[in-house]
């Protein structure tokens, strides 16, 4: 067999696995870390937009604006290209940790914000009635509440953020998208590059999107 | 005790409490009637600041509860128990964590004393066999005998129920009037009910305020207010209630 996907180029491929595997676990490292960071931001964007005061929503607003309406390669170019010049340095995996965290970090904010409006009114006020601050009320009566109807759709943005961490080949981010890109290169060799690469980003992407869907039937089934 | 100084309440331009003159009493049992709009939920929620008058005070034990730091009102706010129409049941918790979950955290007692208060409460609303469940495994009757075993829990010194019976089907509306009953007589807790039940007004209150357009048109005891009605709007609420 010849072409692309020849025993030949596929017998290269496995020679070099472990190039492959070393740069699916910077995958899910970056990954791991910026769906962390993802949730901080948006429980706390998510709760300055249920709360209060007019400013912080402003300006949490403007945040996920930006950043929801850019494409997340021009945010990662701006972070390797640009910062360094304002003296800002970042290794790639924190850009891509940053990166992901801030884009995702503006959808996950939405997410939390309507399951937070989900909860009802009343379980605030309970919560209040009995002496509870704001903040306590939150967090140990609606927050729990609306994990529930924010986790389906949260588990969906963490495969949109395994996915899009792929983006941080353009700045050579050691990730698998990358070491395809460039083993690929190197060897001439595509076919059996691309397609196993696109195996193993299904293989923890699958799993994570049936969760959701599993997480979303539960939820309809307990409302 | 509760007193109210020429308090007004709006929302936006609308002016629903309109100088509420007002002394409840400690220990005593108060029974709001007043047609829908009148301004009896938000005569409630002014006690515990919910709602905070644009003029005017509202006086707990002598303090006025729109001066203080928020950990004060936080705090006065534990002894003041709050029932509502739609029982408001924490869904994520068992029956017990409902009742034990604020008094511990906010430290009304030990956990074992307060686990103790919960049973206790629990048995003097009938609840006891349910303790394990949660509150979607509950009628709405049993779920508002919950609440008001939750409000007890935090032993509190005064007790708000807002049209608690309102959104029960029928059949169970007279399981929570009897524990109500009850727990009015056995407790000296300020109590002060919106309610329409007329029958239970006059079982358990010493006082009937009668609330129309955001001012007190009637006041008196509730045999008066029933069957002896001074102000014509309350005779034709009355006569509109009963038939
Ligand atoms: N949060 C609110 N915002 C705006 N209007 C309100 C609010 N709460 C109550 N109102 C209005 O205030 C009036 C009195 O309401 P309420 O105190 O709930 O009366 P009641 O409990 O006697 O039915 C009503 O006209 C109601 O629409
Ligand atoms: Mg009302």
């Amino acid at each position: 067999m010849n072409g692309p996907f020849s025993w030949r180029n596929w017998l290269t491929w496995f020679q070099d696995w472990q190039y492959f595997l070393q740069g699916f676990g910077r995958t899910l490292w970056i990954s791991f870390l910026g769906l962390f960071f993802t949730l901080l931001i948006g429980v706390a964007v998510g709760l300055v937009l249920c709360g209060k005061s007019r400013a912080l929503k402003r300006l949490c607003k403007a945040y996920m604006s930006f950043f929801q309406n850019t494409p997340l390669v021009i945010q990662v170019f701006i972070y390797y290209n640009m910062l360094p010049k304002l003296g800002i340095m970042m290794g790639t995996v924190t850009i891509g940790v940053v990166s992901l965290a801030l884009y995702t970090g503006a959808y996950a904010a939405d997410i939390v914000a309507s399951a937070i409006r989900a909860v009802p009114l009343g379980q605030m006020e309970a919560a209040q009635s009995q002496g509870f601050s704001y903040m306590q009320s939150m967090m140990r009566v609606v927050l729990p509440q609306a994990v529930k109807v924010g986790l389906p759709p949260m588990t969906n943005q963490a495969v949109n953020l395994i996915k899009n961490s792929s983006v941080m080949a353009v700045v050579a981010g050691g990730e698998l998208m990358y070491c395809t890109d460039s083993w690929s290169g190197n060897n001439l060799i595509y076919g059996p590059a691309f397609v196993m690469t696109g195996i193993l980003y299904l293989i923890i992407c699958l799993p994570t999107s049936m969760l959701a869907r599993h997480l979303e039937k539960r939820s309809l089934k307990d409302a | 005790m509760i007193r109210f100084e020429d308090v007004h309440v709006s929302f936006g331009n609308l002016e629903v409490l309109k100088g509420i003159n007002l002394v409840v009493a400690e220990g005593s049992k108060t029974v709001v009637i007043g047609p829908s709009g009148g301004g009896k939920s938000t005569l409630l929620r002014t006690i515990n600041l919910f709602e905070k008058p644009k003029k005017g005070r509202v006086l707990v034990n002598g303090h006025d509860m729109n001066g203080i730091a928020n950990h004060k009102l936080y705090q006065a706010r534990q002894s003041i128990g709050m029932v509502f129409q739609n029982f408001n049941l924490y869904p994520h918790k068992t029956v017990l964590e409902n009742l034990t979950m604020a008094p511990i955290l906010l430290k009304r007692g030990s956990k074992q004393e307060v686990t103790e208060r919960a049973m206790a409460n629990l048995a003097a609303v009938n609840m006891t066999e349910k303790v394990d469940a949660y509150p979607s495994q509950l009628s709405g009757g049993q779920q508002q005998r919950v609440a008001i075993a939750r409000a007890l829990t935090m032993n509190p010194e005064i007790l708000l129920f807002d049209e608690p019976t309102s959104a029960l089907d029928p059949e169970m509306i007279q399981e929570v009037l009897d524990t109500m009953e009850r727990v009015a007589e056995e407790r000296n807790i300020t109590m002060i009910f919106v309610t329409h039940e007329m029958k239970f007004a006059e079982h358990i209150a010493d006082r009937v305020l009668f609330l129309d357009g955001g001012c007190i048109m009637e006041d008196d005891i509730p045999q008066e207010v029933f069957h002896n009605p001074k102000n014509p709007r309350t005779t034709a609420f009355l006569g509109k209630i009963l038939h």
